[in-house]
């Protein structure tokens, strides 16, 4: 890390503290608190679909489980749904291991498609097993605590934990590991580098991660059922044009992505009137084109556009 | 193209940026209006119901206007619209904004049973009242919350009640039943109360199913349903599945004395429509029906199908009853503060055009007006009450006619 990023790293960490202290108004302390959820499950995400460049279409399943698992300790034991913060994760993680052992072991697109699989097959069963899920009823549960500052909190501790994590492991042995996965599978195995295990690697984190982020959501809306917590477009659609948007293989850009796209989603809601989703897509196929790696990995672009005009209004003076 | 880009992208950047300090400024407002948030589905699979229900509010409202009854006490009643999408987190986005920076008075909408126990939930935690208008989730008003109120719609085990006074009265009379729902919260709440209320009677259920909302071939289900040999077929489906439900229960030569709908898809003009003749003879339970003996029911009807070109069903009644409601209950508040609101609606005995509402507390349920259910009957193309008797608008035809001796 240079030193610059590091400022700016505090800076950010700082503002984000802070920013409870200045913004008390309950409903701009709801749309931060669901940009830090995306922006969990945009961090996860980008760690084995980013770096790894294993595309995952089905990171509701992960999701999903999490949040279940928080909801069905109240359902079932009146075990408050904080404990589903622990046992959430866990639980995406265990899920995990079984599809990354059998597909990672392939090359193609058969670990996208098995995800894409597996979201829709947890949804059905979800769906089905009433005796266990409630299925399409749901889960509702009370929740105890009002405050939302003291849940933008536990967001944010959740959000810095996933960076964290997210960071060292992209900085260590396992990080350059997989970037060279991703580059070029040959000639990392050729390395002697065990690839299915790295992969592997990196999928547990994120399913980790996007577990903690469902057993949260539950925590914070207090209402799931299968079609909402499992959804394709709602969610693995959802985080993948979250990371796209904020930049591929970046640090921030799944945070800054998630910001946009639940700010901006949230004005033309407000705004827009019945037209609202259309320009919605219409923006982010703009966006796409315009800025193909992202927010933040087109940063250095961005910064260049703009000296170029200072550089030509001088000019031409 | 490639020139003129970057001026483009700047152009939309400007935009945003104004439309993004335009609705952070949307609080405050003047003191002369007492607001109500409605929050329904506008976008989204939802929206062909969130739309009528729209209509159908500003419809009573401008009509409450003529009426000179929007205004309460030095106040005008004001409504203020919400897209939740079908989706619930944005519900709940959508009720933190009207409540926290449009400060209503309090809240009303909801449609699917997600959205509404969500918005419920919300509004109990902020102590909001809230009316629900469509949301059928029986753990919506059996959660004890003294905030959240249900007056138009029945909670969704409820729907058969009319149904039951049926069979109860020797009309109908059952041995063995099928049962198929889809698998959304309204049909397995449905099932439920269905299940229930068979056991009661000792009837035997011989088939008892779910399927996937959307499915296209029900011919294998409807097969093994027909070796079962039922005496009558309980279906809870949306409009698309109603309709090849009993087309292809045609196609199969499947008949049964009777076949009852459990409200939604049963009821609409387009179930008629998609089905052609082979919706004859179907029964459904339903909420409320145009040609009903209340007064207002009616003219509601034909105003609606002048002004927007289209017939409402009940849903629409729904909304439009409940605009009522909330005019009644803020004109009869002491003040506008949410105790006093709250106080205003438990106290509320009024008259709409889907019937009397009350807010009761009965059988487990909070705040639950107790419903009025009807069963109707598709009869040369109309939809025809048939129960209850002092109601209906023509006679029962039960058991139906096989499908060819017609």
């Amino acid at each position: 890390m240079t030193k610059r990023n590091l400022l700016m790293t505090i800076a950010f960490i700082l503002v984000a503290v802070l920013i409870p202290v200045f913004i008390k108004a309950p409903y701009q302390m709801h749309i931060l608190i669901l940009v830090i959820i995306w922006a969990i499950i945009g961090t996860s995400w980008n760690l084995l679909g980013g770096y790894a460049g294993q595309v995952s279409f089905g990171h509701a399943a992960f999701f999903g489980v999490g949040a279940y698992a928080a909801g069905l300790l109240t359902f079932h034991y009146g075990i408050s749904p904080w404990w589903g913060m622990l046992l959430g994760p866990v639980a995406a993680a265990v899920v995990s291991l079984p599809i990354g052992v059998i597909c990672f072991r392939l090359r193609g697109p058969y670990f996208a498609l098995a995800m894409l699989a597996l979201g829709e097959i947890f949804r059905i069963v979800f769906l089905n097993i009433e005796a266990v899920t409630n299925g399409a009823k749901g889960i509702l549960i009370m929740p105890e605590i009002t405050s939302k500052m003291i849940y933008y909190y536990i967001a944010l501790g959740a959000l810095g934990l996933t960076l964290a994590v997210t960071y060292l492991i992209v900085n260590s042995k396992i990080g350059y590991y997989l970037v060279s996965i991703r580059e070029d599978q040959d000639a990392a195995t050729s390395l002697g580098i065990p690839t299915t295990l790295y992969k592997n690697l990196a999928l547990i984190p994120s399913a980790f991660f996007t577990g903690l982020a469902g057993a949260f959501y539950t925590n914070y809306v207090a209402f799931i059922d299968p079609n909402i917590v499992f959804n394709l477009t709602n969610v693995s659609v959802m985080v993948i044009l979250v990371v796209m948007l904020g930049g591929v293989a970046t640090t921030w850009g799944p945070t800054v992505g998630a910001g946009i796209y639940i700010l901006l989603g949230e004005v033309f809601r407000t705004t827009l009137g019945s037209a609202n989703v259309l320009i919605f897509g219409v923006l982010v196929c703009v966006i796409i084109l315009f800025v193909p790696n992202g927010i933040v990995g087109e940063l250095s672009m961005l910064k260049q556009l703009v000296s170029r005009r200072k550089a030509s209004v001088s000019g031409g003076i | 193209m490639k020139k003129y880009r970057w001026q483009i992208l700047a152009v939309l950047l400007v935009t945003f940026g104004v439309m993004l300090l335009a609705s952070g400024c949307g609080g405050g407002g003047s003191a002369d209006t007492v607001k109500v948030g409605v929050i329904l589905p506008l976008t989204g699979d939802q929206a062909m119901f969130g739309t009528m229900e729209k209509n159908s509010f500003e419809m009573a409202y401008e009509e409450l206007k003529a009426a000179g009854k929007t205004k309460v006490g030095d106040k005008e009643i004001q409504l203020l619209f919400e897209d939740d999408q079908g989706k619930q987190d944005v519900a709940k986005s959508a009720t933190e904004k009207l409540v926290n920076q449009n400060k209503v008075a309090m809240l009303s909408g909801g449609y699917s049973s997600a959205c509404s126990n969500v918005i419920a939930g919300s509004a109990q935690n902020m102590n909001m009242p809230f009316l629900v208008v469509t949301g059928s989730s029986d753990d919506i008003t059996k959660s004890g919350w003294q905030y959240v109120f249900r007056g138009t719609a029945a909670p969704a085990s409820k729907y058969t009640v009319s149904f039951w006074n049926m069979v109860d009265e020797g009309v109908v009379k059952l041995n063995n039943v099928a049962l198929i729902v889809e698998n959304t919260d309204f049909g397995k709440s449905s099932a439920d109360g269905f299940r229930d209320d068979c056991a009661k009677r000792g009837i035997n259920i011989v088939f008892d199913q779910s399927y996937e909302h959307g499915a296209i071939d029900f011919k294998p289900m409807l097969a093994n349903m027909k070796s079962t040999n039922p005496d009558m077929i309980f279906a809870v489906s949306y409009v698309m599945d109603a309709a090849m439900i009993v087309k292809q229960m045609k196609e199969l030569d499947f008949s049964t004395e009777l076949f009852v709908g459990g409200g939604a898809g049963y009821t609409m003009p387009e179930f008629k429509d998609n089905s052609g003749d082979a919706s004859e003879y179907i029964a459904s339970t339903t909420l409320w029906v145009p040609n009903v003996a209340v007064p207002g029911a009616g003219e509601y009807f034909e105003n609606y199908k002048n002004k927007y070109g289209k017939e409402p069903d009940y849903h629409g009644a729904q909304a439009y009853a409940t605009m009522y409601v909330i005019a009644d209950a803020l004109s009869r508040a002491n003040d506008f503060t949410s105790t006093e609101i709250q106080k205003a609606l438990k106290e509320t005995d009024v008259m709409t055009v889907m019937g009397p509402i009350k807010f009761e507390d009965w059988e487990g349920y909070t705040n639950q007006n107790k419903p009025n259910t009807y069963v109707v009957q598709w009869q040369k193309g109309e939809l025809e009450v048939i129960w209850p008797e002092d109601v209906k608008s023509t006679d029962y035809v039960y058991p139906v006619p096989k499908w060819n001796e017609r």
